[in-house]
């Protein structure tokens, strides 16, 4: 019976037909979750076309700057299966991205560099070796003298593109330093390590921080009357020198920070012996008391939107962290934990505020969310860790630590890792502020 | 019913028959496509039931992990406390150099910050005595392996599975509407491994926080992964895509699936 032998065949075909698809869906899922260890994409940074001496000297600033990033690690040259050097940016062969995958390599970096009189120009593009697609192509200028600034700018750039945020390894930190005999404003590369003078007033200067912009500092200096005022520094022009000169000169300004816009400071001033904190104008305009309590009001740190300021006041006792708006309303506090809590730092993708805590007669540094819900140490060890400022790209925060004796600055990765010092063999190096991503880079 | 037996008499019995198996056959057909229809549409984009697994597998009183987040075991602070204790301590004074406190202990060497040591995830607590029946595995203990695996030790369920000591079954999410789907201990077994290994391969920035990417991948029967994995699910950041794409890339091979074709991987940014 031909029908007989239809039922069966056709079961038998449904099911066939159905079966595929539902193994398909039926299949579990895999969970990955990150494994707390941090971990890198391995670079191949091929010596860039021209100059053989300053491709690999740029190609060491690169693979330097790579490496402060924590999120790159520097493929061996010797491991190349391929050509050591780059071929042109334009029109040259295809990159064999199997050879690069085969020895590990995520990224790969090639381009060029050329030396006209005494101007430098770089030039890179960066590939996902793993599917083959150019990522990135950019074009660097400079001096001469800036081969290796322009190497990070390289390695930054890199980091950029495949994490959608700028290394920081073309970055400055400004920080204070007793190594001359007495404490002046110092500026470094945060990667080469070798700072430069930039205050010679032999007094005592305090607290530098960096405008948004990167072109000035301002600091607190005992240089005129012994008493403390603002100056600012300047790149390569005449520095202003003393600022708000308006404000009543019975006052003592102990500090200004920049907002994120730049267009105005928050101070902390001693007004009767009390300090509070105000804000101002850059110009000078506006000034405007956010506090008015029988306390201390210390250590403004705006939030990254420029709406919020964390500052610390002892009206509860002991100095705590607190949160105002702007405009000096809606105080709030935000730690409980400990008696002593100092030195805010608002993070700039605003996830985070750093702080110092004082545990057991020493300094740690912990991170709370600005709505205080989550509250962890970030550094803690048996000597003083204090005076956090993060990168600009927020990864990343510096800070001064005595656990080598006088005092040195250490960069730290925001989940803890890939700890090292910056500074080293000099006095106390304190007070560091770490200053904005370089303008190629914003 | 009477005319209807009055009315076969008039019909030709072979052809009754054929209508019958015809007949048959139709709902065959019918019962078939209720039955297997919803495995043969696509899966819709978007798996809430992945997320809701999750959520049930976090240890009670957990919060989600802050993405960028030191590894801590911070001291929590104590959820608010209304009052501090008045400090008898002389006031700070607004420091024209930063403020020293009484001073501490010789320089120490370094000991690290955040080490994994003063961080520890909680340690797993140590089993009681092997029972010596198989034991039911189901999600909460794979989550639970995830959160130990990295000191390696077994999980019960695949010791069992790889000493062929028990053939239990586990049920875990698919990755289809919040499905869940029973699974052998050799499935697990490769599931673990496969995570382990993808993990490795895995770069993930600091910085990326509350974001989560499905995957679907076309494994060869080798772990081989076929043509470009596809983004099921995007986390709002292509970067963060991006990033895990290129773990399973970079992975391949994968370890031996248990069977060719299209698996779902799910990659939050915290642990949960």
């Amino acid at each position: 019976m031909p029908f007989r032998r239809l039922v069966p065949l056709a079961l038998a075909l449904t099911c066939a037909l159905a079966a595929p698809a539902r193994a398909q869906e039926e299949n579990p899922t895999v969970i990955v979750t990150p494994s707390g260890e941090s971990s890198r994409y391995k670079a191949a940074v091929q010596r860039f076309a021209g100059d053989a001496e300053l491709a690999l000297k740029l190609r060491e600033a690169i693979g330097a700057g790579l490496d402060f990033s924590s999120l790159f690690q520097v493929v061996s040259p010797q491991a190349f299966l391929g050509s050591d050097v780059s071929g042109p940016l334009d029109g040259g062969p295809p990159i064999a991205c199997p050879d690069w995958r085969q020895i590990g390599a995520d990224a790969l970096v090639e381009g060029a560099v050329a030396l006209r009189g005494d101007n430098l120009a770089v030039e890179f593009r960066v590939w996902d070796v793993a599917r083959c697609q150019k990522l990135e192509r950019k074009r660097f200028s400079g001096k001469r003298g800036d081969l290796a600034f322009l190497g990070h700018k390289v390695a930054d750039g890199v980091v950029g593109a495949f994490t959608g945020k700028p290394g920081v390894s073309a970055t400055e930190v400004a920080f204070i330093s007793d190594r001359t005999g007495k404490r002046e404003v110092f500026v470094m590369d945060v990667v080469d390590g070798r700072p430069k003078q930039a205050t010679r007033n032999a007094t005592i200067n305090a607290f530098p921080d960096w405008s948004p912009d990167g072109g000035a500092i301002v600091y607190t200096s005992y240089r005129e009357r012994k008493r403390p005022y603002l100056f600012v520094l300047t790149r390569g022009q005449q520095s202003p020198g003393r600022v708000f000169k308006n404000l009543n000169p019975g006052w003592q300004i102990f500090r200004g920070v920049f907002d994120p816009g730049g267009t105005k400071l928050a101070l902390v001033i001693s007004v009767n012996g009390q300090s509070e904190i105000f804000t101002i104008g850059r110009n000078g305009s506006g000034l405007q008391r956010l506090t008015n309590a029988p306390t201390l009001e210390l250590s403004p740190s705006f939030s990254p939107d420029g709406s919020q300021i964390a500052f610390v006041s002892d009206r509860s006792g002991g100095p705590q962290l607190y949160v105002m708006n702007a405009d000096g309303s809606g105080v709030r506090r935000l730690t409980y934990n400990g008696n002593y809590n100092t030195g805010p730092a608002w993070s700039p993708d605003g996830r985070w505020i750093a702080y110092e805590a004082r545990a057991g007669g020493q300094f740690d540094i912990w991170l709370i969310d600005p709505g205080g819900a989550e509250n962890v140490p970030l550094v803690t060890n048996p000597s003083n860790d204090e005076g956090a400022s993060w990168s600009p790209d927020g990864r990343k925060l510096v800070f001064a630590s005595k656990r080598r004796g006088a005092g040195d600055l250490f960069v730290i990765d925001v989940d803890g890792t890939n700890l090292r010092p910056i500074t080293s063999g000099g006095r106390a190096n304190t007070s560091p502020s770490w200053g904005p991503y370089d303008r190629d880079l914003r | 019913m009477v005319g209807g037996a009055d009315e076969l008499d008039g019909i030709d019995r072979s052809r009754f028959r054929a209508m019958v198996l015809g007949s048959a056959v139709a709902h065959v057909l019918l019962l078939a496509f209720l039955f297997f229809g919803p495995a043969l549409s696509p899966p819709p984009p978007g798996i809430p039931g992945v997320v809701v697994v999750d959520l049930v597998t976090m240890a009670p009183g957990l919060s989600p992990a802050p993405a960028a987040a030191p590894k801590p075991v911070a001291p929590k602070p104590a959820p608010p406390k209304p009052k501090p204790k008045p400090v008898p301590q002389a006031k700070p004074i607004p420091p024209p150099e930063p403020v020293a406190p009484p001073k501490p202990p010789p320089p120490v060497v370094n000991k690290t910050v955040l080490p994994k040591e003063a961080m520890a995830k909680p340690k797993p607590v140590p089993k009681a005595a092997p029972k010596p029946e198989p034991k039911q595995v189901d999600y909460d203990d794979l989550m639970k392996d995830l959160r130990e695996e990295t000191g390696e030790e077994r999980p019960e369920a695949v010791q069992q599975a790889a000493s062929g000591a028990a053939a239990s079954t586990s049920t875990l999410p698919t990755g289809g509407l919040g499905g869940t789907v029973k699974v052998s201990p050799e499935v697990m077994a490769w599931i673990r491994d496969t995570r382990i290994h993808v993990r490795k391969n895995w770069v993930k920035a600091p910085g990326f926080q509350r974001l989560q990417t499905q995957l679907s991948v076309n494994l060869d029967a080798a772990g081989n992964v076929v043509g470009e994995p596809r983004v099921i699910q995007r986390s709002g950041n292509p970067y963060y895509d991006d990033s895990v794409v290129r773990a399973i890339q970079k992975a391949s091979p994968l370890p031996k699936p248990p069977r060719a074709g299209e698996w779902p991987f799910v990659f939050p940014s915290e642990e949960s």
